[in-house]
């Protein structure tokens, strides 16, 4: 078996759940990124975006490029901001340093451990369809329900 | 030997005491199997760098294990370990459960517990821990265990991660396996008050029933710990480790202190060292003292603040002496029996059935709890593990005279749910066992009456007790 991270098929009634709010971003990070790409989807009544960090989830906090200022707009306006990782087969982490900490405790950042970038966009459009309470997708996003979080990581992970 | 003068000798002794809990690991969601049965998936190599702690320099144990040179081989299966282990991937937030049992304990021990708890990384660079250090955090301060012989202060508990286990060790290298490295560990110390080697027995002992009191530590070999610290005037102090049971305590430090008057008369100065408890209760030097030099602060996890809530979530704890004592004094129950029923985490369900089937004996019913699934591996080699409603059913019958006593093995033995099957042990009522008799007496009229009998008995066995058997029988043809 290839892996064991899957849901067991169920007999029953299957029920479509189809609400998804298409004004659900998914950005990826660079270095030298302008904070005013992120002011647009603010600007333009984007509900939540999903950042694809770098490595442990981070983004620029510091100089000039930095997002600070925008993702704490992004914070007073209740829009969430979720943090998967550009690197695969890791995890984000929202405490190992204190650049990772400016986002997960001053910004409200939504860290979703090793759940993929591409993953966190369709079930953030899947959990703003259905809520708007930040603390209810924030919840929400970081509770695995179809083995999209892993609650271990191994070395055979890698290409496995 | 002498018998010696503790108190003229100066003698000082503590205890610290390592248990592992039985929850998750404390960095990470790997399960704590200890031994890990299965085989290694993952192998690989490091060197360690000792690194200066928070006083600016390198700690004494660390430069000792550095100078040996040594390369650390790992080796280690995904069912007990992940990249935490493997320091590939930093640690998660302390486990939560784990550190709720050290709070606990805390509580049992009469600790004032720290309000906020900082994690501190210990170096330790002999390859036990892949990171090179051991993470530790100080949970409470200041707390004390009554004894026979006095108070002992229990001055610090420690939540922190066990090292990994070592497998193989060579001139160049160090060979450990990780499935033990991480899993929740509390170091309990006590103050040097103790005051003779039969004490430091009785507060191992003492601290030992508290721990297990929690129903949350694991059990059975390296799962407890203990070191002893020991000085006398002149000497110095040693730890010794590796105790292999309470029993030899007070033998080993014994050795100890004679050993240092013997050095001490010999004019040979006498280092702080780490000894080891050899089998014959003598001891062996395993390392130097560290230092203070080996701590500082774990940046990696965040402190954890010690609210009112999580205080309040805390579980008290009834201790295992105190519900012994209980079971003696409401049932009359032996205090060794009693013992082994709070050790097998029976009492709850003792003392239920006791309070509502009335009409049992106590004793019947301790006997039948401890040794009921003994008998039966040893008359049908059956094993079973009956559930709590198993018990309950069987007592209720019992108790409403529906079943016979002979019953209850065979019952058991059969190794199915008991609601499902106990009507085929019901007594039969008189009428009807009347009617049976005689039908077996007409059958068998030429059987002589002891032959008769044991016929009835084989065909009635655990439908009517025997001595009612015989009685109608000896109507029956007279």
């Amino acid at each position: 078996m290839l892996t064991d991270n899957f849901k067991e098929a169920k007999t029953g009634e299957t029920k479509l759940v189809t609400h998804f709010e298409p004004k659900t971003a998914l950005l990826y990070v660079y270095p030298g990124m302008d904070p005013d790409i992120i002011n647009y989807y603010l600007d333009n009544g984007y509900k939540g975006i999903v950042i694809a960090a770098t490595a442990l989830g981070h983004v620029a906090v510091n100089g000039d490029k930095s997002l600070m200022d925008v993702l704490k707009k992004a914070m007073d306006k209740k829009i969430p901001i979720v943090i998967a990782s550009q690197t695969l087969y890791g995890r984000t982490h929202p405490f190992v340093y204190s650049n990772l900490r400016k986002l997960s405790i001053e910004r409200n950042c939504i860290f979703v451990e090793d759940m993929l970038p591409e993953v966190a966009y369709i079930k953030l459009g899947w959990v703003l369809g259905k809520t708007n309470d930040i603390d209810e997708i924030k919840a929400i996003m970081q509770t695995n329900i179809a083995g999209e979080i892993t609650d271990r990581s191994f070395p055979k992970t890698f290409l496995a | 030997m002498a018998t010696l003068d503790y108190k003229n000798l100066g003698f000082k002794c503590g205890l610290e005491i390592h248990q592992q809990l039985d929850t998750p690991k404390l960095f990470c969601n790997c399960p704590s199997l200890v031994r890990d049965p299965n085989d290694p998936d993952t192998h690989f190599t490091r060197r360690l760098h000792p690194v200066i702690g928070e006083t600016g320099e390198i700690d004494v144990a660390a430069a000792h294990e550095f100078a040996k040179g040594k390369s650390f081989l790992y080796e280690a299966a995904h069912t007990s370990s992940c990249l935490i282990e493997m320091d590939e991937e930093p640690p998660f937030q302390v486990n939560k459960e784990a550190l709720q049992i050290a709070l606990q304990i805390a509580k049992l021990l009469n600790m004032q517990i720290i309000d906020e708890i900082q994690v501190m990384r210990k170096i330790v660079i002999d390859g036990s821990n892949v990171t090179g250090f051991q993470r530790t955090m100080l949970i409470g301060v200041g707390g004390y265990v009554d004894t026979p012989a006095g108070q002992v202060g229990i001055p610090t508990l420690l939540l922190e991660e066990e090292a990994a286990q070592k497998v193989d060790t060579a001139d160049d290298y160090v060979k450990y396996k990780l499935d033990r490295l991480g899993v929740a560990l509390v170091e309990i110390a006590t103050d040097a008050s103790i005051k003779d080697s039969e004490h430091a027995k009785e507060v191992a002992e003492k601290i030992g029933m508290i721990l297990r009191s929690t129903g949350k530590v694991k059990r059975g070999i390296g799962s407890i710990r203990q070191d002893v610290n020991i000085s006398i005037e002149k000497g110095a102090r040693t730890e010794i480790k590796g105790f292999q049971d309470l029993k030899s305590i007070p033998k080993v430090i014994n050795f100890e202190i004679n050993r240092q008057i013997d050095s001490i008369k010999k004019g040979e100065k006498i280092e702080k060292t780490v000894r080891k408890a050899e089998a014959d209760l003598t001891t062996s030097f395993l390392r130097p003292l560290p230092g203070a030099a080996r701590l500082y602060p774990e940046t990696d996890v965040l402190p954890v603040r010690i609210t009112k809530d999580l205080l309040e979530e805390i579980e008290g704890v009834e201790l295992i002496e105190d519900k012994v004592k209980d079971l003696v004094k409401k049932f009359g129950i032996q205090s060794d029996l009693a013992k082994n029923i709070v050790k097998e985490g029976k009492d709850k369900l003792l003392e239920q059935i006791l309070i509502t089937y009335k009409n049992l004996k106590s004793a019947f019913v301790v006997d039948t709890l401890l040794s009921a699934p003994k008998q039966v591996k040893k008359q049908y080699n059956v094993d079973i593990s009956p559930s709590e409603d198993d018990y309950k059913t069987i007592f209720d019958s019992l108790d409403k005279a529906k079943i016979a006593k002979e019953s209850v093995l065979e019952i058991l033995k059969e190794n199915k749910p008991v609601k499902d099957i106990i009507s085929q042990f019901e007594l039969m009522s008189d009428k009807d066992l009347k009617k049976k008799l005689k039908e077996i007496v007409a059958l068998n009229k030429d059987l002589p009456f002891n032959a008769l009998i044991g016929k009835a008995m084989e065909k009635l066995r655990g439908k009517a007790e025997g001595k009612k058997i015989v009685e109608i029988l000896k109507k029956l043809t007279a």
